[in-house]
């Protein structure tokens, strides 16, 4: 059964026109035009239990406001929602209960108290019994590494300090559902890569839904087995990263090293239009193509069969590159 | 990680009326805390409370001076009128509350997103909040004021104890009275780019019509039959009334009455506003 179930799901956010000058500045005053602007426009989608999704979008596409409608924070306009057997919006206060949110521009510590003050106080919010608790805690803090953070008032720890407590902290209560956005903001290589793994292992073991939004393309690719792509209010594209990774238009890189000097003009006249040629120092030559016009295997006959190749190696489209061509131009183009 | 099968296995809860008292006692223990931070910021207030009383304390003086021959003024003697200004800053630095800039503070910051996301009341949790420092500064504040302005000031006990214990319990009263009337002002945030205004104008509104300027027998007869039919006087004037003994018995226990109603009626009043502005709520990015 679905964990996630969203039909036309839209938000409007209401604004109003400004009328020029100062008589329009007075009238404004007491009669305004408003007009609706959509933020998130009639999006469909569920979720299984257990599913990794990437959650992705430019910003301004409506990823926060779909997130926010999804937490329980806002009132959708329209549409249908229901995620774990509620209506976020309707039962929060139970709803909340079971899911745990980072948003990495926020922290849910207080302040002026020590770390392991707040997690106290979020244990008894969420009716986490005292022996959970201190399991949990332990666990939590020899994987993030917060042994010496928890006597820390939160404003004295740094970003990548406070964004480690603030994801132990969303977890204490052990939610169903994990929404989590942009938790590796800020973060330096080694945490990054604990946190990874700490969410692929709770993803796996205890089929944990995760929801991850993030810029950061990578994550996405090591962590997601399902991307949902967001632009302009709707859903551009729902599905696996490889399937995206072939849609046609997207070009491959192939580079080459040549023993001596590479041939540049000879190549070039050889593959004609087919393949975008560039000299990198004397011997290398990079290549960028498209599968469709020439295939890869097609293009290595023709060049190993005139020249003395050192090196070769084939690279996939990267994932930016796949983002970026969704952006631009859709799934279709 | 072996041991995580066992860390986050599903366990059962507790009762959950125990449990949510516990919890919005835990939100008095931590605004507690949260203060302890600030212990320092209180000693310039202990500074401006005491020149408060003092500037009152020689106006009244000078009133009583140019009617000589007049003991009391409004119902009120010289003696009379320095324990009202006394007690009335004294229990004022225990009853009042900022829940309405901190309401503020959230929606503008969107920092509201966060408690939204947590299960549990949110007009219960800022009036457990501002319990919790309201508790401090009876430590922190109040104590420290209190013994000064009694050293200073001719300021005697009241007639009864009975009189001292309507005044303790209608104190209370009134930090519930204010704490309400702060968290609707603070609902306005909701709908309007900024509050300060509301929320000065609200300050000016209590300063005047609670009593704690001057007692409302003062007022023009008209005012004062409207002033009663509001809320303000049941923050300062009803307690400073009992504790000089104006009302007492059944008086006494009516006016306890009417604080309470006040209480109710803002609770409710408050509850649903919260209601309609979480509806209204609209939060661009972050």
């Amino acid at each position: 059964m679905a964990i996630i179930e969203v039909k036309d799901l839209s938000k409007n956010y209401r604004s109003y026109k400004r009328r020029d000058g100062v008589w329009g500045g007075f009238r404004d005053l007491f009669h305004r035009n408003y007009f609706d602007v959509p933020a998130v426009d009639s999006i469909s989608f569920s979720v299984e239990r257990g599913e990794l999704i990437g959650y992705i979008g430019p910003n301004g596409a409506g990823k926060s406001t779909s997130i926010k409608m999804l937490t329980g924070i806002l009132k959708p306009s329209s549409g249908k929602i229901e995620v774990d057997g509620m209506h976020p919006f309707y039962q929060r206060k139970i709803y909340t209960k079971n899911i745990g949110v980072v948003f990495g521009q926020r922290t849910q510590l207080w302040w002026d108290i020590a770390v392991i003050e707040s997690f106290r106080l979020l244990a008894k919010i969420y009716q986490v019994d005292s022996s959970d608790f201190q399991k949990r805690l332990d666990t939590l803090s020899d994987i993030l590494e917060l042994s010496e953070l928890l006597q820390v008032p939160v404003r004295k720890l740094s970003l990548g300090q406070r964004m480690r407590c603030d994801l132990a902290a969303s977890l204490l209560h052990n939610p169903r559902l994990l929404f989590l956005d942009e938790p590796t903001i800020g973060l330096d290589v080694i945490a990054r890569d604990r946190i990874r793994t700490f969410l692929r292992q709770i993803n796996i073991e205890f089929s944990t839904t995760i929801i991850l939004t993030t810029h950061d393309l990578k994550e996405i690719e090591e962590l997601c087995n399902r991307i949902i792509v967001l632009d302009k209010g709707h859903i551009i594209y729902d599905g696996s990263l490889s399937d995206v990774k072939s849609m046609p238009g997207l070009r491959r890189s192939i580079i080459l090293d040549f023993p001596g000097d590479a041939p540049l003009e000879e190549l070039r006249q050889l593959l004609s239009d087919q393949v975008e040629l560039t000299l990198e120092g004397k011997r290398r030559l990079i290549g960028s193509f498209s599968p469709d016009v020439i295939p890869a295997a097609e293009l290595i006959r023709k060049v190993l069969g005139k020249y003395d190749v050192a090196d070769l190696k084939l690279e996939e489209p990267s994932i930016d590159d796949v983002i970026v061509k969704l952006y631009t131009e859709g799934v279709n183009a | 990680m072996p041991e995580l099968r066992n860390v986050f296995a599903i366990t059962s809860a507790m009762s959950p009326t125990a449990q949510s008292f516990s919890v919005y006692l835990a939100f008095v223990r931590n605004a507690f805390l949260n203060m302890l931070a600030y212990r320092l910021r209180y000693f310039t207030g202990i500074v401006t409370y005491l020149l408060f009383v003092s500037v009152h304390y020689f106006i009244w003086q000078a009133v009583f001076e140019s009617r000589p021959g007049e003991t009391h003024i409004n119902g009120f003697s010289l003696p009379e009128m320095v324990n009202y200004i006394a007690l009335g800053w004294i229990s004022r630095s225990l009853y009042f509350s900022s829940i309405d800039n901190q309401i503020d503070d959230l929606v503008r910051s969107g920092q509201i997103s966060i408690y939204l996301l947590r299960p549990v009341h949110f007009h219960t949790m800022m009036l457990s909040q501002a319990a919790g420092e309201s508790i401090f500064r009876l430590l922190f504040f109040t104590a420290p004021i209190s013994v000064l302005i009694i050293a200073v000031f001719p300021v005697s006990a009241p007639e009864s104890f009975s009189a001292f214990v309507y005044f303790l319990i209608s104190t209370s009263l009134s930090f519930l009275v204010l704490a309400e009337l702060n968290f609707i002002t603070g609902m306005a945030a909701f709908w309007l780019k900024s509050i300060q205004g509301i929320i000065r104008a609200k300050y000016f509104l209590v300063q005047l019509l609670s009593g704690l300027l001057l007692p409302l027998t003062f007022f023009p007869e008209t005012v004062q039959d409207i002033v009663r039919l509001l809320p303000f006087q049941a923050i300062a004037y009803v307690p400073l009334q009992l504790y000089l003994s104006k009302a007492s018995g059944t008086d006494a226990l009516l006016l306890l009455g009417e604080q309470l109603a006040w209480v109710l009626a803002l609770g409710v009043v408050s509850v649903f506003a919260w209601r309609s502005a979480v509806r209204e709520l609209t939060l661009q990015g972050g």
